[in-house]
């Protein structure tokens, strides 16, 4: 994990073209038209980090993460033409991953564990602190252990910065529904007892 | 105000952390220790998550790939056939493997079977498939 700063805040609209061809009834299935497929990979770039966030919640190993979003996206490719609305796609996509990741934990029954010298290793080559490493474990699997529809919400708070109005765009949803999702969702948090923990030390 | 609202108008950017901060340090009711609670966790959550990235230019490869899909799957795939196939699929994920942690598929051999006989019956035997030789005919002569 670098120290970077989130990346600045982009403006995210599905084109028109890229929504006309989501109303047609003549869209078939297989691999998806050129333009539809490049705005998919714009969604991707653009929301990599929530969508790897998820992934390294559950199997806590960088390498097993970047190849679950891999693999998550490639099913979402080849299920594009059961998107309904291309305006709920980050939802989608978060959706499909989290499914990936249980898929994944379920074959293997739980053992991804990165070991601890990748772990020195890691924290040594990007001069994090390793109690900065173990937080970011620690919330990333308690909002991994709320409700999907929750998660995603938060998610885009914590890690993209969004407001109530952008999270409700970017879900499709309204701003009133956000506004009590996340709510809930902090209210969960604020109950957990890994994460009172965290908030004796940050204060 | 109660804290409730005020935690709204906090959620909505109305007002900042430190002002709602302020604002729960006068009341001493249940309900302002659960919202400074939710305050709190929403504050360290934040703070932990800033440096969150993912270690490597994974993005805009991954991204890259998506959009050039049809360049590397095989044309066989994408000629007429317009369902995708789980072959198609199963191609795919090695071919994208920006991260370069995919294994290539081995091949697996069928096991042959182990020949078993049922009880009572009789060991299979090979077919003979060279005619059997005739017998001479000729006689020897008597001398």
């Amino acid at each position: 994990m670098s120290t970077t700063r989130p990346p600045p805040k982009k403006t995210w609209h599905a084109p028109e073209r890229v929504k006309g061809w989501f109303i047609s009834q003549t869209r078939a299935e297989g691999i998806p038209p050129v333009f539809v497929r490049e705005w998919l990979g714009e969604v991707v770039n653009v929301y990599y980090r929530v969508l790897y966030s998820i992934a390294y919640g559950y199997v806590r190993n960088h390498s097993s993460a970047e190849d679950l979003v891999q693999t998550a996206v490639m099913k979402a490719l080849q299920a594009m033409t059961r998107l309904r609305e291309p305006e709920a796609i980050v939802g989608w996509l978060a959706a499909i991953t989290r499914n990936t990741c249980l898929e994944e934990v379920r074959r293997k029954k739980g053992k991804f564990g990165e070991p601890m010298e990748t772990v020195v290793s890691l924290e040594n080559a990007r001069k994090i602190d390793i109690n900065l490493f173990e937080t970011q474990q620690l919330v990333l699997e308690a909002i991994n252990s709320l409700p999907e529809n929750q998660a995603v919400a938060v998610r885009l708070r914590f890690l993209e910065d969004c407001d109530l109005d952008e999270i409700a765009e970017r879900l499709g949803l309204r701003k009133n529904t956000v506004e009590v999702r996340i709510h809930r969702a902090l209210s969960t948090l604020a109950k957990k007892p890994t994460l009172r923990a965290l908030r004796g030390t940050s204060q | 105000m109660k804290p409730k609202h005020l935690l709204s108008d906090y959620l909505n950017g109305r007002i900042s952390g430190e002002e709602l901060r302020t604002w729960l340090a006068k009341d001493t009711s249940r309900e302002a220790r659960e919202t400074l609670a939710i305050l709190n966790v929403d504050d360290s959550c934040h703070r932990a998550l800033l440096d969150f990235a993912p270690p490597t230019d994974a993005p805009e490869r991954l991204a890259d790939k998506v959009g050039t899909v049809e360049s590397w799957v095989e044309s066989a795939d994408k000629a007429d056939e317009s369902r995708p196939s789980k072959s198609w699929l199963s191609r795919l994920i090695p071919a994208l493997d920006v991260a370069g942690h995919s294994k290539p598929g081995k091949l697996q051999r069928k096991r042959k079977k182990p020949v078993t006989h049922k009880k009572g019956s009789k060991p299979a035997t090979r077919k003979k498939t060279r005619p059997p030789k005739k017998r001479s005919t000729r006689t020897k002569k008597k001398t």
